[in-house]
């Protein structure tokens, strides 16, 4: 099999046996990057001579120490969505705002890969301030789906799912506000995970909604998605919303039967919108996990339909606060020939920022003013309690949940860009989960008419991940779908 | 429902400034989105506690006690406008 499409798993075999050396295979992905970003545009940043420098630094380590010991991401190259910090190494999340801004540290979770050895290749696009489903608000243009190239990949993670789709990073980390890893998953066919809040440290990430931003894994397949939330899970007293809980054994979890495994089919999930083909699929899977062992049951999520509304409130509400702060003094962009203060936050802040960007802050302006906290921010507040409650209703009963992730196929670049009602629906079956702060999965289960990819969704409750990996793994073994990869 | 007014106020508060012909394309977009929002309306939450975050959480403490911070010049590079270790704005005062 070709090299770029090797799972972290199988480089590390060969990296161990010295089959292949970290400069050898950072540079074949370099030059893979090379070649496909031209018509994906899933970089916005490369850093070429970082990346070789480490891997020779790398491969010096192994020469001197025993290959056994090596940890599991060592000599990977991976490249990482713009949004987190990554020291020396221009970070802009997408926006014209922080065009030019280099972090002086790393956050927590690139720090963790770092120490497990991976090599930084670049930072990849996103939708800025990862405000959107399709990646295309970026500053830096839209990246492409490399199953259609006229397509978009989902958002707001879409470059890091382009990048591991088309074999240009081998694994990365996305975040998940409300569906921005699981979503971009499904659209490019490859494993997506948005841990429970608080399980991964956010500390160094750019906030957009801090009650409901987590960062998480993307992968080719579970196994790897279990080794990648395996080295960056945990506490991290940096980050006071991180849950000090031990980290199991997530590869332990990995099972090939599902035997004594309830899970929940929420039926309003499967009502109006949905894409017949996408039913189709989840069908068949759900005959799968039955054949697998699982038993399947319908059960009831009857705040199903106020996800998206009570998302618009709070999701901009707590953007608007954490987006004060470009300002225009500190660092980012800061707009020319100034007279005054007011001025210099005014006009920094209208050229530094996008549309999208500012509708969800102005949006959120809105419901926080006075006289309206109530009737909106206060109220959503109080659906986003049912919501929750119904998930853990839900889970009283059964192991996980199983959902379609999208009601769509990938759309076409410029499909919904005029209607940001009809782009935000394209959330309507992610949103909830992070309303209720679950663990959320995507793994793919099929493709439809056109070779587009679908996915399932699976749902656990707080802090279960190792369920979510057994079902899911359970599940790939027993399919192709995580074998098939674009033609580029 | 959210008027004109409504919209150039939100964009006052923070901090942007609209054109004429944006004002009128998000005061429609936004009047859309609020639309769908009015859902929410028809669920009777007089009983319910909020939720502010999904899982439960506690004030977190720890001792007041100085780190050094090495990274300092980092941070001026980066800055817009600096002198010495100061951040330069317009006049105030």
């Amino acid at each position: 099999m070709e090299l770029a499409h090797l799972t972290l798993f199988e480089i590390h075999q060969k990296i161990k046996a010295k089959e292949i050396s970290c400069q050898e295979i950072t540079a074949a992905q370099l030059k893979r990057i090379e070649k496909l970003n031209a018509q994906l545009n899933a970089f916005i940043t490369l850093c070429p001579e970082k990346a070789m420098a480490r891997a020779q630094e790398l491969d010096q380590h192994l020469a001197k120490n025993p290959a056994s010991d090596l940890p599991p991401l060592f000599g990977v190259p991976m490249g990482l969505k713009d949004i987190f910090l990554t020291e020396g190494v221009r970070t802009t999340c997408a926006s014209k705002i922080l065009g030019d801004y280099i972090p002086p540290y790393n956050s927590t979770a690139v720090q963790k890969l770092l120490n497990a050895g991976i090599i930084l290749t670049g930072k990849l696009n996103m939708d800025e301030f990862a405000m959107g489903s399709s990646n295309e608000t970026s500053h830096f243009g839209p990246c492409k789906n490399p199953w259609d190239l006229n397509r978009v990949p989902g958002g707001s993670s879409g470059g890091s799912a382009s990048a591991v789709s088309s074999g240009i990073s081998y694994a990365t980390l996305g975040t998940d506000t409300g569906g921005s890893i699981r979503q971009p998953a499904s659209l490019t066919s490859i494993v997506g995970l948005k841990p429970t809040y608080g399980r991964v440290s956010r500390y160094g990430v750019i906030a957009f909604a801090s009650s409901l931003d987590q960062v998480g894994p993307m992968a080719k397949d579970v196994r790897d998605c279990a080794l990648m939330l395996q080295t960056i899970a945990g506490y991290d007293p940096k980050d006071s919303t991180s849950v000090n809980q031990p980290v199991p054994n997530y590869l332990a979890a990995l099972k090939k039967d599902l035997k004594g495994i309830r899970l929940g089919i929420p039926q309003e999930y499967f009502a109006e919108g949905l894409d017949p083909e996408i039913e189709k699929s989840l069908q068949q899977a759900l005959q799968t996990l039955k054949e697998l062992g699982a038993t399947v049951k319908p059960v009831q999520l009857p705040h199903t339909e106020y996800g998206v509304p009570t998302y618009y409130i709070l999701a901009p509400a707590e953007a608007s606060s954490n987006l004060a702060r470009y300002d225009g003094v500190r660092y980012g962009f800061r707009a020319k020939n100034i007279e005054t203060l007011l001025d210099l936050y005014e006009q920094s802040k209208t050229q530094g920022f996008g549309s999208e960007v500012k509708r969800r802050i102005m949006l959120g302006s809105y419901v926080l003013s006075a006289g309206y906290y109530d009737a909106y921010y206060l109220k959503a507040q109080k659906v986003r309690t049912l919501i929750r409650q119904d998930f853990l209703n839900a889970l009283k009963e059964v192991d996980a949940l199983v959902t379609p992730t999208s009601p769509t196929c990938a759309f076409k670049l410029g499909e919904k860009t005029d209607d940001p009602l009809k782009m935000y629906l394209s959330d309507i079956y992610t949103i909830n989960v992070n309303l209720a702060g679950l663990p959320g999965m995507c793994v793919p289960c099929g493709f439809n008419s056109q070779n587009l990819p679908i996915g399932m969704q699976l749902i656990a409750g707080p802090f279960a991940e190792e369920k979510l990996f057994h079902v899911a793994f359970a599940y790939e073994q027993a399919t192709v779908w995580h074998k098939r990869r674009p033609t580029l | 429902m959210i008027s004109r007014d409504d919209v150039i106020k939100a964009a006052k508060l923070a901090k942007l400034r609209l054109k004429e012909e944006e004002i009128q394309v998000y005061t429609e977009q936004l009047q859309n989105i609020l639309h769908h929002v009015e859902k929410l309306n028809s669920l009777n939450t007089s009983n319910i506690e909020p939720t502010s975050h999904a899982v439960d959480t506690q004030a977190i403490f720890r001792e007041d006690i100085a780190h050094p911070c090495d990274i300092l010049e980092k941070v001026f590079a980066v800055a817009p406008d600096t002198e010495d270790r100061f951040f330069r704005v317009p006049k105030v005062i």
